[in-house]
């Protein structure tokens, strides 16, 4: 089973077959130095870095720029209002600051499925209780949202065609009300999944057969990425000192 | 049954029990009911008739506000609810809410693990779960990406990985399409021994239950599935209905053919080539 995922990334992506465990650990790792950084010289030597561990990470472009078009307002807001008030130097700074450290999430949630990810941070220490809630949410966020189309559908399907604007008071009341079923029917639905749950033996902890192996690779990825961070760190220093 | 009396093992008892819900109308009132090992019973009902409610009880899901429940001739408390409930299958009506875990292989192996099997075993309890209900090389799907049919197939793997020694099904055929009602009555005749099914589908049941009881709040009737199906205002009266075949038997008989009442098409195929044959 696990070879069966492997084999069908392996020719996507050179990082898919990492631990997701050794990701986790170093990519952190790397996103709090790169936050420690002030100095422009590093900061592009981090933000070159990273950029090389995409390409080398087969990530398709579009799906890249895709996501990273999702932070770019964020990223610039930030960096905007530092060239206001700290002018250029600060606000090139943070604008590299911020889209490495973008960069490299999405690195880390490309190449490792979500799943993983919540298996890692499992191993991790992250408390139960947050992994499962995240595990539903990611189960039934779909389902969630489906129930909301039909909701909406049948609204449209009964002339409803309000709520263009802020101002449409009896629209946004219908909306409201809509969004209000969702939650109850949301309500319902966890009440019949703990049934489910228990009746299959459910005793507050998700298990599941698949094993994670922390190999050589794994721990050369995490060696090279905190030793090049460090090193980055310290032309940080140097050049400050 | 035809087995020594010995033999006869209750799996699920019911004593005089009552349940209220939440708003405290009342949703069973009274219920006596016994289930030997090997037996097939049908609920019948009108909507709202509790039997949901009941099956919940049954599972140990609920704990009856009156009577008692026992499980394998144990009196069901909280205190071995839990214990209880790892014997007992129970398919929902929607199959996304039974369905938890992002792979198809995870979530049919999610009651086996917590069963605290080992590997080697969950990984056998899987692959037979798999096989039996039809889903071979659906090991690695996405849940979210199968049809209805098919979730409802992964709901039902997921509860005979468990191997339960009684299976209860809360409408099962509902929503199915000819097709996928056809294989779900297929993957239930082979199961599990002990059955319940609470059902509208009087043409499905009426192949796999040996008995049924009429449930509205109260248990109105029992006895066989022919001698319920041919009672017609007591169906009428719970607003339910006897499967097409029986129905035109019936209609038959009271223009004065001497025919038996049969269930199913088969059963009426035989009945009239043995008619004709005369």
């Amino acid at each position: 089973m696990r070879h069966g995922t492997i084999d069908q990334y392996a020719s996507r992506s050179s990082f898919y077959s990492l631990d997701p465990r050794a990701k986790i650990v170093a990519i952190i790792f790397f996103i709090i130095i790169v936050a420690l950084l002030t100095d422009l010289l590093p900061l592009i030597i981090a933000f070159l870095f990273a950029l090389i561990l995409l390409l080398v990470s087969n990530i398709p472009k579009k799906h890249l720029v895709k996501r990273y078009a999702i932070a770019l307002p964020f990223v610039l807001f930030a960096s905007l209002s530092l060239y206001f008030y700290k002018g250029e130097l600060t606000a090139y700074a943070m604008f590299l600051r911020i889209s490495t450290c973008v960069l490299l999430l999405i690195l880390l949630s490309s190449t490792t499925s979500f799943f993983d990810l919540l298996k890692a941070a499992q191993h991790l220490k992250v408390p139960k209780l947050m992994i499962t809630l995240m595990m539903f949410l990611y189960r039934y966020i779909f389902v969630m949202t489906e129930e909301y189309q039909r909701m909406k559908m049948a609204r449209s399907a009964r002339a409803f065609r309000g709520g263009r604007h802020l101002f449409d008071k009896k629209g946004m009341r219908t909306i409201s009300s809509t969004a209000g079923m969702v939650l109850v029917r949301a309500y319902h639905r966890g009440v019949r999944i703990y049934d489910a749950l228990r009746s299959r033996g459910y005793s507050g902890e998700i298990r599941t057969l698949t094993k994670m192996r922390f190999r050589a690779m794994d721990y050369a990825f995490c060696a090279n990425l905190i030793l090049f961070s460090s090193f980055i760190l310290w032309i940080d220093w140097m050049v400050i000192g | 049954m035809d087995r020594l009396d010995g033999d006869r093992i209750k799996v699920l008892e019911l004593e005089d029990v009552g349940f209220k819900y939440e708003d405290n109308t009342s949703a069973l009132e009274g219920i006596n009911l016994e289930i030997e090992r090997g037996e097939k019973v049908a609920i019948l009902g009108p909507n709202g008739a509790g039997k949901s409610t009941l099956l919940k009880l049954a599972a140990g899901l609920l704990y009856p506000m009156r009577g008692e429940v026992k499980l394998f001739g144990k009196t069901l408390v909280k205190n071995n609810a839990y214990e209880l409930r790892k014997n007992v299958g129970i398919l929902f009506q929607d199959p996304e809410d039974q369905i938890f875990m992002p792979k198809v292989a995870d979530d049919v192996a999610f009651g086996p693990i917590n069963l605290g099997y080992d590997e080697e075993k969950v990984k056998r309890l899987v692959s037979d779960a798999l096989k039996d209900s039809g889903l071979k090389g659906f090991e690695e799907r996405v849940p979210h990406h199968l049809s209805y049919g098919e979730k409802k197939r992964v709901a039902i793997a997921g509860i005979l990985a468990m191997r339960p020694r009684i299976l209860l099904l809360d409408e099962p055929t509902a929503n199915l399409d000819p097709k996928g009602r056809i294989e779900l009555m297929d993957i239930i005749k082979r199961s599990c021994e002990t059955l319940v099914v609470a059902t509208h589908d009087v043409n499905s049941v009426a192949q796999i239950a040996g008995r049924g009881i009429i449930l509205n709040r109260k248990i109105v009737a029992r006895g066989t599935m022919r001698k319920l199906f041919s009672d017609d205002k007591l169906l009428v009266s719970n607003n339910l209905d006897a499967p097409d075949i029986t129905k035109l038997f019936l209609s038959m008989r009271e223009s004065g053919y001497d025919l038996d009442v049969p269930l199913s098409c088969d059963e009426a195929q035989s009945e009239l080539k043995r008619k004709w044959a005369r």
